[in-house]
């Protein structure tokens, strides 16, 4: 990894290949104010249990039940800072609190008792802190049972998500091919098909290599997946923004897999956060999430779903909207959406307000500089006002 | 104390004289309002229905007796601004226009300020030339709304008749299947009687309708308000209607909203109407839809909610509904979350008084100040 002098920091200093090591710098700064954080109330033995909006493989419309267990945080959070948008690890053991394995089974056990009648839900999705394939989150013999839980309560379709790198262990891939007999839908964070967008805009850490690797072993192993694509990635105009979500769930789909468009929301200290603060970010309107559907073919539009626009964990400072006289109108269209993947609703929707016009406009307004440069260029301006705002407490 | 009919409208009348003091909205009377509701047509295939409301004079009915205890719809209407024909037309030219290409709504819901068979607020030729309009442009199913007394003028379906060739459908504020509920605690201002005479003709003429029925009323608990929203949908569907059910969110300006700031009203939790789909048989629930959520014209100040947790996946719940009426949904959040046993736990709750010993109650604690204001207000 390439050094910088922070101290003596010029502009000039930050290049795209150094750019990547700045923004997990500046990542791991704004983290440290978790040391000073009201977490959130903490039971080792319960979990968080969420439903989204989303349809069966057969397209019936279905509130599909995310159970997000309570494990060490996410080991890439804590080496690089984590991702720019993401707090997820907010509900994980941070600072002094600890998590047993017995624990994680106990949470697991909690969470299907609390879904009874399960057979509601024939499709669940598990995740943890992190990566459910992380061992360092979840051990070896936790992994085996929990898929012995659900494959004994008769769920049909057991999700999870994970970083890619994981999914390259055959062994721990086996564990759970073998200890759950059904079908897996397995998520993976993709968010940018390209790597600068994906590395510094995002700070993800991993090429698009290591992605297309893991699926593979995904396929290898009969099990399906699903991209995660962010919408209101930082730096980015909204036309570059939305044109790299089409190609990132465009690569997605020629993957094979499917897609989840998360659309941004803003969580506490996180990078997104620092710069909503000062005026150089904000949330995508919905239209652009519309705008995504609209510029997909429709065989491409059938594999996409609209997340995040009104529930996450932890729950945000804001979610994504329109402006007040057409939110409700679109975050229902695309609720319908979810629910049905009848285009129709959004097609009823796409002009339904005003405030469409002033999008459209900030739609067509092309920067200055190319996005390297404005990139490199936030950064250097960013990096001695994080320093001196959370001081030197990551190394 | 004797609550009559003409104390309560007093009251609606003193409530509704803060209109004279509040800022109106930005007034154009060349466009109307437009906004959309969740909703499926045909062999239930999801749909996202225009509402077009056209800014005309003020609810007769408001005029008369300070108008229902929970509506403000009239805030939209022209007060004391003049309005004429040409600016209705207009109006009525410019959702058209907006709504474009308008083969995207073969159903389309379109009403003035207050019943859009009312002469006052709609003009014979007003009615022909929007309707001959709507016909040109191939909606298939027009929707209005119009207190029931208008619905006996065989005149004004003749019209309608005339200038629309395809199916028509009109919204009545039923609210209540009981009188004494509709009157008293709603300031409505019809009997039953008058409602089924209205479907008859309206029947009578090949056209449909369809009833709102209030949840969330005043002076009810949640238990009486939920079996009296079950009585006014089985009332409709019995007569061949469909129903929406409107749950109640707090305008200004209100009966409901003067007593929420006095802690006397609550807004129902998104429990109730969910229990109220369970209540009723499968067949029935199909005809019915769950509306109010989460937007209403003109914008509420708050909206009926459950606790933290729950309030996202309920309401998408009910509004998937609305799209699909597939009751599964329903199913799958009914106990999503611990405030459900709370909630139904209070339903429970032993109440010592009658609908009509909380009325007059409620008026003879508060009559002497609403009369003293309604006084102060006249001189």
């Amino acid at each position: 990894m390439v050094t910088i002098q922070i101290e003596r920091l010029q502009e000039d200093d930050v290049t795209t290949e150094t750019a990547h090591s700045l923004v997990t710098r500046i990542m791991k700064t704004i983290r440290t104010q978790y040391q000073s954080a009201k977490l959130p109330e903490w039971n080792p033995t319960q979990c968080d249990i969420y439903f989204e909006d989303s349809m069966l493989p057969d397209g019936r419309p279905y509130f599909l039940p995310l159970i997000i267990l309570r494990t060490k945080p996410c080991s890439w959070l804590l080496r690089s800072g984590g991702c720019t948008t993401c707090n997820y690890q907010f509900v994980a053991a941070l600072s002094d609190r600890s998590v047993t394995d017995e624990q994680i089974i106990s949470q697991t056990k909690w969470a299907l008792e609390k879904l009874r009648p399960l057979e509601r839900y024939p499709y669940i999705h598990i995740s943890s802190a992190g990566s459910f394939l992380d061992p360092t989150e979840i051990s070896d013999q936790v992994l085996v049972r929990i898929c012995q839980l659900f494959d004994e309560a008769g769920v049909q379709i057991l999700g999870f998500e994970t970083r890619p790198e994981y999914l390259l262990n055959k062994r721990r891939l086996k564990l759970v091919r073998d200890g759950f007999s059904r079908s897996f839908a397995v998520g993976v964070g993709l968010e940018s098909v390209n790597d600068f967008i994906r590395n510094v805009c995002f700070n993800k850490g991993f090429e698009i290599d290591l992605f297309v690797k893991a699926v593979q072993a995904l396929r290898d192993h009969d099990m399906e997946f699903f991209s995660y694509v962010l919408l209101g990635k930082p730096f980015l105009t909204v036309a570059e923004d939305v044109q790299d979500a089409v190609e990132t769930i465009r690569f997605s789909l020629q993957q094979g897999g499917l897609a989840l468009l998360m659309v941004a929301n803003l969580q506490e200290y996180t990078l997104t956060h620092w710069l909503w603060e000062r005026n150089e970010y904000k949330l995508p309107k919905l239209w652009a999430a519309i705008r995504v559907l609209e510029m997909l073919e429709p065989e491409e539009r059938m594999k996409v779903a609209i997340k995040a626009i009104d529930k996450a964990v932890p729950p945000p400072k804001a979610f994504a909207a329109n402006c007040p006289n057409c939110t409700s109108i679109v975050s229902n269209a695309i609720v319908g959406w979810d629910l049905t993947g009848d285009y129709g609703l959004i097609e009823r929707v796409q002009n339904c307000c005003d405030c469409k016009k002033e999008w459209n406009v900030e739609f067509d307004s092309k920067p200055v500089l190319p996005l390297e440069n404005r990139v490199t260029e936030a950064l250097a301006r960013m990096m001695p006002e994080v320093l001196a705002r959370f001081g030197e407490t990551a190394s | 104390m004797t609550v009559t009919p003409a104390l309560i409208a007093q009251t609606m009348k003193t409530i509704r004289q803060e209109y004279t003091e509040t800022v109106l909205p930005k007034w154009n009377p060349r466009e109307g309002c437009i906004y959309f509701e969740e909703a499926w047509i045909g062999h239930k295939q999801p749909y996202i229905l225009p509402l077009v409301i056209l800014k005309t004079h003020t609810c007769r009915w408001l005029q008369k007796s300070g108008g229902c205890a929970m509506c403000n719809y009239q805030f939209i209407s022209a007060f004391e601004n003049r309005i004429n024909d040409e600016d209705i037309l207009s109006q009525a030219r410019w959702a058209l226009d907006r709504l474009s290409p308008i083969e995207r709504y073969p159903y389309l819901h379109l009403t003035s300020s207050g019943s859009f068979l009312d002469p006052l607020e709609i003009s014979d030729q007003v009615l022909t030339q929007t309707l001959s309009m709507l016909d040109s442009a191939g909606i298939e199913t027009f929707s209005t709304e119009s207190r029931p007394e208008f619905l006996l003028n065989i005149h004004r379906l003749d019209l309608i008749k005339r200038s629309f060739s395809r199916q028509v459908t009109f919204g009545i504020g039923l609210e209540s299947a009981s009188d004494h509920v509709r009157n008293y605690c709603l300031n409505k201002g019809f009997d039953t009687d008058s409602f089924l005479e209205a479907i008859n003709t309206v029947k009578a003429y090949g056209m449909s309708f369809h009833s709102y029925i209030l949840l969330g009323k005043p002076f009810l608990s949640p238990r009486e308000d939920i079996e009296d929203v079950l009585r006014a949908i089985r009332l409709t569907l019995e007569n061949g209607g469909i129903a929406l059910v409107m749950v109640a969110n707090l305008q200004p300006h209100t009966l409901i909203h003067w007593l929420w700031q006095r802690g006397k009203y609550e807004l129902p939790k998104l429990w109730a109407p969910l229990k109220i789909l369970e209540l009723l048989e499968p067949d029935e629930r199909e005809r019915v839809w769950i509306k109010g959520l989460d937007k209403g014209v003109p914008t509420a100040d708050m909206y009926a909610r459950n606790c933290e947790n729950c309030t996202t996946v309920i309401h998408n719940a009910l509004v998937g509904w609305n799209m699909t009426a597939d009751f599964s949904l329903i199913e799958q959040v009914r106990d999503v979350c611990d405030c459900r046993q709370e909630w139904e736990g209070h339903l429970n709750d032993k109440i010592d008084t009658t609908v009509d010993q909380r009325l007059a109650q409620f008026y003879e604690q508060e009559w002497p100040s609403i009369a003293e204001q309604f006084t102060a207000a006249r001189a």
